[in-house]
């Protein structure tokens, strides 16, 4: 009898802890300016570093020539080994910039929904007056165009507890004249950092 | 002295048959039945209700959940579903992102029960299938960075088991050409230089290297390879720098073998069950192409799955034996221990042990034997061309007409799954 009674304290006392390291689930809110990785891998607040730094970097880029440069941009490409979207970063750089007054920016992606609203204004369902004039879109002074890179480093196979990675990011950006295909102005932001895992687990 | 039998349980019996009971759920009960099912159903044609059986993930024990993303992954892929297809296998490369440690819990389990109590993470080499796969789902989308991305992933993937993957050349073709597709053709190029130094068909890889040779700038090696290329005859119209049009098409033919049981008794008693592939040598199917009736000089890059699946088996032979020698002894101390006792639990147990020693046939059932890449050059005059692929001397894809005009690169990607019998 002693014995059943220990066993049942013992179960007891397991299925306490069970509960305890169960959890409850729970949410919070974070400050978007705030830093905050929770692996080595690419996140909000690496973007959020990349385009203050981009934005504000090609908001000092002075044309001598033109008050109002005309941008178009072609985006970021991704040459890391991680499944980003790098569309959120051109985009953010795009909004700083429009909202900065400093450029214009050409739409490239509601090229061919302005077509089709054209052609729908000329079949007559739209008064004159009121169409779209032709031959009055902007031409590009300059492309906005970048690459994002990764360099990712894992510590050699040897006895440990844990798994280092290192990993490097780098977004280079580059304003190319269209008139002449010179690179006027490029920057890059650079992003190094080291995470570990535990190697054994439950 | 004699055996004391009773009909009531004494309170030691009933705590042994709690510790046996206990054994049996850490066995697990990894049901794959469905995924049997649903392979069945693909094959025989029938593919939508081979979907329908897949329909949701708890059809397959959570033990098993990556073979359910692999195997469905596949029928997506073949039925033309690329963008699904993609899903399942992100899914699956994330699963094991997540489980990349030593779990403790299938560890023990793994000690008194079998290695079917354990979470199912792939062979070696069907872990780096994943990104074969996500590369051509990835590329006939025209997702070339997405299929980039994955080229880097399997590069890892290659560079952390060399000694067999290294042997897929399929796989690195095809990472060089996710690299071309996206336009990173330094990276493209690197990958085909140092496959064209592990296989023997030089001349397929020279007339890839010979156009990014050129446009990268790398005179030297141009000449050296176009040399090449004149010495053998092999200086096809692919080679052209000017002809930026090739279909590239992914054959898939037969299937791969499926892991047998074997076992070693250790005595009346006790065995060790190990899971083993027995591979006979199958040859890829030949190909021949003709492009408007015009037979294609182009050569296929070719892996075989089967030989590097029983590698990547063998590569953790090891591994395997040293668990099943932890399991025998730990079994038998623990049948031991409960022997001394009670006599009749003692035996019950190590009957039941011998029972739960079970290897871990569990694997990428619905991959085929072999996966072939073929570059096939295709007309420089702008037309629709009639692309044809024979199998063993039978047609087996008619590609008419191919759309010329819409992918970067000029590369045009065709994912084709010959019947299993081929």
């Amino acid at each position: 009898m002693p014995t059943l009674t220990k066993t049942l304290q013992l179960t007891a006392l397991l299925l306490a802890f069970s509960t305890g390291i169960t959890g409850c689930a729970t949410t919070r809110d974070i400050n978007p300016n705030a830093s905050v990785h929770y692996d080595a891998s690419f996140d909000f607040s690496d973007k959020k570093q990349i385009v203050n730094h981009l934005s504000q970097s090609l908001l000092e880029f002075v044309d001598l020539n033109n008050s109002k440069p005309v941008l178009i941009s072609y985006g970021v490409g991704n040459q890391t080994s991680e499944h980003i979207n790098t569309g959120g970063i051109s985009d953010d750089i795009r909004l700083a910039l429009v909202q900065s007054g400093k450029y214009q920016l050409i739409n490239e992606s509601q090229r061919a929904n302005i077509a089709d609203e054209s052609d729908f204004q000329k079949t007559g369902a739209v008064p004159a007056s009121q169409r779209i004039s032709q031959g009055r879109q902007l031409g590009a002074d300059y492309i906005l165009a970048g690459t994002l890179r990764s360099i990712v480093k894992e510590q050699p196979r040897q006895i440990r507890i844990t798994k280092k990675k290192l990993v490097h990011y780098s977004l280079n950006l580059e304003l190319t004249d269209t008139e002449t295909g010179a690179v006027t102005w490029a920057d890059k932001v650079e992003i190094a950092r080291e995470s570990s895992r535990p190697i054994i687990g439950w | 002295m004699l055996r004391r039998y009773t009909i009531w349980p004494t309170l030691g019996q009933v705590k042994l048959a709690t510790v046996l009971l206990l054994f049996i759920a850490l066995s697990g009960c990894s049901t794959t039945t469905a995924l049997h099912v649903a392979r069945a159903q693909h094959f025989s044609g029938d593919s939508s209700a081979a979907l329908d059986t897949l329909s949701s993930s708890d059809v397959v024990a959570s033990k098993s959940r990556l073979l359910y993303w692999m195997e469905k992954a596949i029928v997506l892929h073949e039925t033309g579903n690329f963008e699904e297809s993609t899903k399942q296998l992100l899914a699956a490369t994330q699963y094991l992102a997540e489980n990349d440690y030593i779990s403790l819990r299938d560890e023990t389990r793994e000690l008194v029960a079998n290695e079917w109590a354990s979470d199912y993470a792939g062979e070696y080499s069907e872990q780096l299938w994943i990104h074969s796969y996500l590369m051509m789902n990835f590329l006939a989308l025209g997702q070339f960075d997405s299929a980039a991305v994955e080229a880097r992933q399997a590069l890892a993937r290659i560079n952390s088991q060399p000694e067999v993957l290294q042997h897929d050349h399929f796989t690195r073709a095809l990472i060089a050409l996710s690299f071309e597709a996206a336009g990173q053709l330094n990276d493209s190029y690197i990958v085909n230089r140092k496959l064209a130094d592990d296989i023997d068909q030089l001349s397929t890889l020279d007339q890839i290297l010979l156009p990014q040779a050129l446009r990268l700038g790398f005179s030297n090696d141009a000449i050296a390879i176009e040399q090449r290329l004149k010495k053998t005859g092999a200086l096809y119209q692919s080679a052209s720098p000017t002809n930026p049009n090739v279909a590239i098409v992914f054959v898939a033919s037969g299937l791969i073998p499926t892991k047998a049981s074997s076992s070693i008794l250790t005595g009346y008693t006790t065995r060790v069950s190990f899971p083993q592939y027995h591979i006979h040598n199958v040859s890829p199917p030949n190909l021949r192409v003709f492009v408007n009736g015009e037979l294609c000089t182009c050569q296929p890059i070719s892996s075989d799955l089967g030989n590097l699946v029983s590698d990547s088996l063998s590569k953790r032979g090891l591994t395997i034996a040293g668990k099943s020698l932890a399991r025998v002894v730990t079994k038998d101390a623990l049948a031991d221990a409960i022997e001394d006792k009670d006599q009749l639990a003692g035996d019950l147990t190590r009957l039941l042990l011998f029972a739960l020693e079970e290897a871990d046939t569990r694997s990428w059932q619905s991959l085929p034997r072999h996966l072939t890449m073929l570059r096939i050059p295709l007309p420089i005059d702008g037309s629709a061309p009639h692309v044809e692929i024979r199998a063993n001397g039978i047609t087996a894809q008619e590609i008419l007409p191919l759309a010329l005009d819409k992918t970067q690169q000029g590369l045009h990607f065709i994912p084709l799954r010959l019947n299993p019998s081929y």
